[in-house]
């Protein structure tokens, strides 16, 4: 592949994915006559999402903490801890754990599934009834991600803190009482709030990727797997960017 | 019915999720904005570096608030701290009380000083009677808060104490002329290491080690002589004859009383006294003894050189007509 091709197709993708980001946003919602797939897609990725989310927190919240208390008893500051935990997880690993989550069971979920519904050739038939596809297959799934994502981290952030806690309490000489008074100390609702925010653009991106690998799969079988993989990689990446991006928006508001 | 559960395990979700984000919020601080805060305002003319907002306002190290606001006043070089203090910390008051109490307590010398929170340089600003209540205050020119808002001074941290001590004591290093100390110090250890090097030093030296080795067989040899049995029956000794000596000190002391002394010693004045008037009587009587002998001897020497003188009598000088 030469140069000038690899530049012609990103910027065929580039043309292709503004043109996807159009024609969501040109189609008015109508999430009344949607709510039977916003219901599915909601109990898909929030309520069915939330065992696993749980358990990595948890885990999450427990290495974190473990790390740090290999470091800080070196030099007899246990009790900074809590701030790493609480600071780590509200900020970036609450966000950003149920963001992979959502992109291994969401994302690729959503490519699959238009991806296979483009191969049966649904799509053209939506067309062909006048029912405009991207508000039919895009804007329950948004809707659910939104709401799903958020509160999906709200778990993930307490159960990461309950995991730090926990640990730090079985294993290091901090009491439950020390633990929570220095998190309450440390932690403020803003930095919370901020995580959910986060974590509902991360949302719309997981969508968003999902949904434009699926509707861009060729129409055949292997093509539907390859854009699931797609949607998975191009979500991971996104997330990963669009963190990078708002942490830096983040710390000029100072946080 | 399945889509019944659906809808019941969405519910329970979203109900789920909103409680626990409610919950965090009010855990983390949402509960703050319903409590009525006092303002507070004070300026520092020093560094405020490692002061954040959100830093913990302490009164004798119980947290009591939150610095609100940092604020540079250019023109008159320094900074306002704006806080916000939680009346409930403070026991029996409300937020008038409080005020007033406050404004009480600054007469009395309540100030607030800029501590540090640990190794990390963040700082914490800590409110205690660090002053006596009749010392001066820098008070600012102008106040930039309204009359809700209250004002108590601060006091140099300690921190602006030990850098000013710092620069002293560098001042005073940088006046210091190490080089001439130097070049004394090079001076002295020269003549150090040519003393050292002097034969006589050395001979001196080997004498000393001798003398030395002399002590050490003289103190080994006392060692064995003076083993401990030798030593407790000279111990006994010493005992016995300090024993002694008490006893004989008594006596003495008895038989000094029993000797009547002050009579005795005035007898004794007084036969001295005699004895001193005699001796001058004897003398006398010596030196007219003396001037008889003189006499008698001058006599003899006259009688040896002419006998006749004994019959005739001494010879008369002529009397020249």
């Amino acid at each position: 592949m030469n140069f000038e091709k690899f530049l012609t197709e990103i910027f065929a993708k580039a043309i292709y994915i503004v043109t996807f980001i159009g024609e969501v946003f040109s189609c008015p919602p109508r999430l009344s006559r949607r709510k039977r797939e916003f219901l599915y897609y909601l109990d898909l990725c929030g309520v069915k999402s939330l065992p696993i989310v749980i358990v990595i927190s948890l885990l999450m919240g427990s290495i974190v903490a473990i790390q740090g208390a290999l470091q800080m008893q070196k030099v007899g500051a246990e009790i900074f801890i809590v701030d790493l935990v609480g600071l780590a997880v509200l900020k970036e690993f609450g966000p950003l754990m149920v963001a992979m989550i959502s992109t291994g069971r969401a994302g690729s979920a959503f490519a699959a599934e238009i991806g296979t519904m483009k191969v049966n050739e649904e799509i053209s038939a939506l067309e062909t009834m006048g029912v405009n596809p991207f508000e039919y297959l895009v804007h329950p799934k948004l809707a659910a991600m939104l709401i799903a994502i958020p509160v999906l981290t709200i778990f993930g952030d307490a159960f990461s803190i309950l995991g730090g806690m926990l640990l730090s309490t079985s294993s290091l000489d901090i009491t439950l009482t020390a633990y929570w008074t220095r998190t309450l100390a440390v932690l403020d609702g803003v930095t919370f709030m901020l995580g959910i925010l986060k974590s509902a653009v991360f949302g719309i991106l997981i969508t968003f990727a999902g949904c434009c690998c699926g509707f861009a799969s060729p129409g055949d079988a292997q093509g539907v797997g390859r854009s699931a993989t797609q949607a998975v990689v191009s979500s991971i990446f996104l997330v990963v960017v669009a963190d990078a991006v708002i942490t830096l928006l983040y710390s000029f508001i100072g946080y | 019915m399945t889509d019944k559960k659906q809808k019941l395990r969405i519910g329970i979700f979203l109900l789920s999720g909103v409680l626990l984000m409610v919950a965090i919020l009010f855990f983390l601080g949402l509960s703050d904005i319903f409590k009525d805060k006092v303002v507070i305002m004070t300026h520092f003319q020093e560094s405020v570096q490692g002061l954040t907002v959100g830093s913990p306002v302490k009164f004798r190290g119980v947290q009591v608030g939150a610095v609100s606001d940092i604020s540079v006043m250019l023109n008159e070089k320094h900074v306002w701290v704006t806080m916000e203090v939680d009346p409930d910390y403070f026991k029996n008051l409300n937020r008038s009380s409080f005020i007033k109490a406050m404004k009480n307590e600054r007469k009395n010398g309540l100030a607030c000083r800029l501590e540090f929170a640990g190794i990390t340089g963040m700082k914490f600003i800590d409110f205690d009677y660090f002053r006596n209540g009749d010392t001066p205050v820098d008070t600012p020119k102008s106040f930039p808060g309204d009359d809700s808002v209250l004002y108590i001074p601060s006091v140099p941290s300690a921190f602006r104490d030990f850098s000013s001590a710092v620069v002293n004591a560098m001042d005073r290093l940088s006046k210091i002329r190490f080089e001439e100390i130097s070049n004394e110090l090079e001076r002295s250890l020269t003549a150090v290491t040519t003393l050292l090097t002097d034969p006589t030093i050395k001979s001196t030296l080997v004498k000393i080690n001798e003398a030395a080795d002399n002590l050490e067989s003289s103190t080994s040899a006392i060692n064995q002589a003076v083993n401990e049995e030798r030593l407790v029956s000279l111990l006994n000794d010493v005992e016995e004859n300090l024993k002694a000596l008490h006893n004989l000190t008594t006596t003495l002391t008895e038989q000094s009383r029993q000797m009547k002394l002050p009579e005795s010693s005035k007898s004794i004045r007084k036969a001295a006294g005699s004895v001193v008037e005699s001796s001058q009587d004897i003398n006398a009587t010596l030196q007219k003894f003396n001037r008889t002998l003189e006499s008698l001897r001058t006599f003899l020497d006259y009688i040896g050189s002419d006998p006749a003188a004994f019959i005739q009598g001494k010879k008369q000088k002529k009397i020249l007509k």
